[in-house]
């Protein structure tokens, strides 16, 4: 890779890891899931030093053309961020039907025992 | 001064008995926040005389005693003393631990197992990260922390509203809690205190568990470094 080249792709990776961090700095990303990103932004910084590595990886397993190589590599970790943001909705969708269930069945004994304490004050008055 | 001690505890059907009875023979309130056990850590705590908040999805140690917290906000406690349910934490060191809180002299009492000369059995990758977290605690904050990510604490009242917010770590509220605390104005202590090694699994255990510890204390100590801290609960 060419310099200019070199430094767009840092440059990309500085953004992407800035972004990442303010994210976690604002709670607005926990670092479980920051995990991913970071790795990707691991080989955005190594891909212009590591670039004969990465061809001959990519050679190894058929794939000849670099271009082609990079863009299976963000293939991949953009299916691995599907993968763990649909782990983490199916989590958070069992999580809700919990606590809607849970909530229902509490309101319903709320339910009950304002209606057993409104049968004893009435008893009581007669 | 009301004093709540908490115990997160999610699978300790087997210590969590004897760790009950330790602390109520000391005449403290317990609280044992049964973290969506699948045995019957929450029945057994029930039995042995505990307040139990059965918590309906499993939110890992943060989020369980962040309940905790909760629970001794709503209900006007002055200071919350948190131990583990492995029996790891001697209750007998709960005055201890609880003296500066009560003085007033601090607002986050540590214990500290490598404080007083107690020579506590430790693997090496463990030890590597205490220094690791140690080292950063103690950069971020000028304080000498000996046992950075020691979940035997004393809080007092303030500390326990501010823990009651999102800046509240959901797994592993360790060393960056003290970063965040710190920088939001509260005084924190170390004091000695006596632990054993676990008898079960703990959370530390296996290697990809470890490996996202680091990982994850390491980043959150040093984004802790600049989040926005708020200091209205001083």
């Amino acid at each position: 890779m060419n310099l200019q080249q070199t430094l767009f792709i840092v440059g990309i990776g500085i953004l992407q890891l800035i972004c990442v961090f303010e994210l976690i700095r604002r709670h607005m990303l926990r670092e479980r899931y920051a995990l991913l990103w970071i790795c990707i932004t691991v080989v955005f910084f190594t891909s212009p030093f590591l670039f004969d590595v990465y061809v001959a990886a990519g050679r190894f397993v058929g794939i000849m053309a670099p271009t082609s190589i990079f863009l299976l590599l963000a293939i991949l970790g953009f299916m691995l961020l599907n993968i763990q943001a649909s782990l983490a909705t199916s989590l958070a969708y069992a999580h809700l039907k919990t606590l809607t269930q849970q909530l229902a069945l509490l309101e319903n004994r709320v339910r009950v025992l304002e209606q057993r304490g409104t049968v004893s004050n009435n008893k009581t008055e007669l | 001064m009301r004093v709540l001690v908490i115990i997160p505890a999610y699978r300790e059907e087997k210590t969590i008995a004897a760790v009950i009875c330790a602390v109520k023979a000391q005449h403290y309130e317990v609280l044992v926040i049964d973290d969506c056990s699948p045995d019957r850590t929450g029945e057994i705590a029930r039995q042995n005389g505990a307040i139990v908040l059965r918590l309906v999805a499993n939110l890992q140690y943060g989020g369980a005693l962040q309940a905790g917290y909760l629970y001794a906000r709503d209900n006007n406690y002055g200071a919350v003393v948190q131990l583990d349910a492995d029996g790891q934490h001697d209750p007998a060191c709960i005055p201890d631990l609880l003296a500066p809180i009560l003085s007033g002299e601090a607002d986050v009492s540590m214990g500290s197992r490598f404080l007083g000369g107690q020579n506590y059995p430790m693997p090496m990758a463990r030890k590597l990260g205490q220094w690791l977290f140690g080292g950063i605690a103690q950069w971020q904050t000028g304080l000498k922390i000996t046992d950075p990510t020691t979940g035997f604490q004393a809080l007092s009242r303030k500390v326990i509203n501010a823990s009651c917010t999102n800046l509240f770590s959901e797994d592993f509220p360790d060393a960056d809690m003290i970063i965040t605390l710190h920088r939001m104005g509260f005084r924190i202590k170390e004091v000695p205190v006596r632990m054993y090694a676990s008898k079960g699994a703990s959370m530390h255990s296996g290697i990809i568990r470890p490996l996202y510890y680091i990982y994850k204390m390491t980043l959150a100590m040093l984004v802790a470094r600049f989040r926005t801290v708020a200091k209205e609960f001083l």
